[in-house]
């Protein structure tokens, strides 16, 4: 991996393709998640259109993959005000929890509706950890604040998720 | 509530998600084996993230292998730094070349012209003695040649020595000041006149003194002009006849020819109401290689003298009337003699009032005539115009865009160090 890093930042173009072929799935499904399947791609592209331009800053203070991440969420929420669509949108991911019949010990509509009450950095951060399978570092390398505030984000989120869904 | 259980339930979630260090995890593993509902939450938020995470989209990656295709063309990226020093500098830039052109003292219009031409002859009237020689010389006055030596009414000695030879220091002023406010007027300026020098060097476009309202003042002009001809014999007789033609006269004449070359300098003295038509004429005569014209306007200095005649004249008048009250012989002889040099002063102001007068009414125009050379014929005149108008085009949009460059060098200290403010507070606020 390290190898194609490096390649790919001399100017390698068989090395960048193969770092593009590996994160794609990821970063597509990331924003995917955040401004729907019809503009997903486009939000991909940049992403590693950008990576492709700036790669040589890329200084490894964090994985690859999360230095990526953090340019898709950028894009996106760029892409979602330049369109005027939501970012991170209710309908993208919540729709979909309600729609996935499972066995369930959590009523999903009363999920659903909870996660729809959380504020957008809670949502932010639960959908980060949750969903994408963030480590707490990486999601405060993305979001650009301290680990402690994700920490501390995270447990109000779920506190309120608790909460609200003992009150339904 | 109990802030050690507080501490705790802050922690559990990061606990199940195994971010804790060992340590605190320790003390958080013991807090929950030790209590029933630290358990339960547990198990909830457990349950929880199954929930989310097991409900959790999937998306089919599309698109891939147009990215690729983007990704496959080189790019040329500006880091973003570089947008903020270029917006910076042409910011700076454009001040720098509004500043040049609204605050420099030359560009508020033909006044400006006129002021220096006025302030060039200005202060002649009447005070040439006060002024040392050269300092006379330094602001290129001709008075102490007028004053002293009083050319008669159509002639033109007087003038030729001050006129022919401008200070060069005060003819840049000029020049650099009008250049950039009357372009319609193209004339040309060189170095001051060498009588069979052949001068080509390079010309400048100036704008010519303003034209004053006959009758209400009084200018004395003079131009030197150098043209190229072919026929230099041919050329001084055609315009020895049509000066002559429209009143003026020749005041010297001087041919030389050698083998190679031939010129000739023509000075005349003209009508002032016959000044332009006449130099109208000399231009279409050849090729214009010289075009000088300076003026300078007595109109203060007459005044001033019939101010000083209407003194003299009471102060004459007061004497007469003393003398004639006087009977003491001494006092009469001493009255007398007031009366003599009164006389003498008024008789000595109406001559250089007179001399004067006659120098604003005739103009002087000194012609140097060259051979033409034979590759330099009249037919490429209008190309090697063409060139000069544009290499002095291009020498003004150099200047204009030096003048902006040294702003921007210069006022480096100031606006980098806002740039990079800025750039670090953009960045700062993109983080946060």
């Amino acid at each position: 991996m390290e190898g194609r890093i490096d390649l790919a930042k001399r100017g390698d173009r068989a090395a960048l393709e193969e770092l593009v072929r590996e994160h794609y799935a990821r970063v597509y499904r990331f924003c995917a998640r955040r401004i729907g399947d019809d503009w997903a791609a486009d939000a991909t592209q940049e992403t590693f259109v950008t990576m492709q331009k700036t790669l040589k800053n890329f200084k490894r203070a964090s994985t690859l993959d999360t230095w990526l991440l953090g340019i898709a969420h950028n894009h996106c929420r760029n892409l979602a005000r330049k369109k005027g669509k939501e970012f991170q949108a209710t309908e993208t991911w919540l729709s979909q929890l309600a729609d996935r019949q499972s066995h369930s010990v959590i009523d999903r509509e009363a999920l659903k509706a909870a996660m729809a009450q959380l504020s957008d950095e809670h949502r932010e951060v639960v959908l980060l950890h949750e969903v994408e399978e963030l480590r707490y570092a990486d999601i405060a390398e993305i979001l650009g604040v301290p680990e402690g505030t994700v920490k501390s984000r995270l447990h109000h989120a779920f506190l309120n998720l608790r909460r609200w869904l003992n009150e339904s | 509530m109990n802030p050690e259980l507080d501490s705790v339930l802050e922690d559990l979630k990061a606990f199940v998600d195994g971010e804790l260090s060992p340590e605190r995890a320790k003390v958080v593993q013991a807090a929950i084996d030790q209590n029933l509902s630290l358990r339960q939450e547990v198990e909830f938020m457990k349950t929880l993230s199954g929930e989310i995470k097991s409900s959790s989209v999937e998306p089919s990656p599309k698109g891939l292998e147009e990215t690729l295709s983007k990704v496959r063309k080189p790019v040329f990226f500006l880091p973003l730094w570089s947008r903020y020093v270029a917006a910076a500098a042409c910011g700076v830039f454009m001040i720098g070349l509004f500043g040049q052109m609204v605050f420099q003292p030359g560009s508020s219009g033909g006044s400006e012209t006129s002021a220096i031409a006025s302030k060039t002859s200005g202060p002649m009237a009447g005070k040439s003695a006060d002024i040392a020689p050269s300092e006379s010389e330094s602001k290129g006055e001709t008075s102490a040649g007028h004053e002293e030596k009083p050319a008669p009414t159509a002639g033109g000695e007087g003038l030729d020595s001050s006129v022919s030879s401008p200070p060069a220091k005060e003819s840049d002023v000029f020049a650099r000041r009008t250049e950039t406010n009357k372009p319609k007027y193209k004339t040309r300026t060189q170095s001051p006149p060498q009588t069979g020098s052949g001068t080509r060097g390079s010309a400048r476009y100036v704008t010519p003194p303003p034209t004053v309202k006959e009758g209400s003042r009084h200018v004395i002009r003079n131009a030197n002009m150098g043209i190229k001809v072919k026929d230099v014999q041919k050329a001084v007789s055609d315009t020895t006849t049509q000066v002559m033609a429209m009143g003026g006269i020749v005041d010297s004449s001087n041919y030389t020819a050698s083998d190679e070359t031939s010129g000739a300098t023509v000075q005349f003295s003209v009508p002032e109401k016959n000044f332009n038509a006449i130099l109208d004429t000399l231009r279409k005569m050849g090729r214009v290689i010289k075009d000088q014209i300076n003026s300078q306007d007595v109109t203060h200095e007459i005044a001033d003298g019939d101010g000083r005649i209407n003194a003299l004249a009471d102060e004459e008048a007061n004497l007469i009337s003393e003398l004639s009250r006087t009977r003491d012989s001494y006092t009469r002889l001493e009255i007398r003699q007031r009366l003599s040099n009164v006389r003498q002063e008024i008789e000595s102001i109406k001559e250089q009032n007179k001399a004067t007068r006659g120098l604003a009414a005739m103009s002087s125009v000194t012609v140097e005539f060259q051979k033409t050379d034979s590759l330099d014929n009249q037919n490429s005149g209008w190309i090697d115009e063409t060139t000069k108008g544009a290499s002095g085009l291009l020498g003004f949009f150099g200047r204009v865009f030096g003048v902006g460059l040294i702003y921007t060098v210069m006022l480096a200290p100031v606006w980098l160090p806002i740039v990079a403010i800025a750039w670090w507070l953009k960045r700062k606020s993109k983080v946060s």
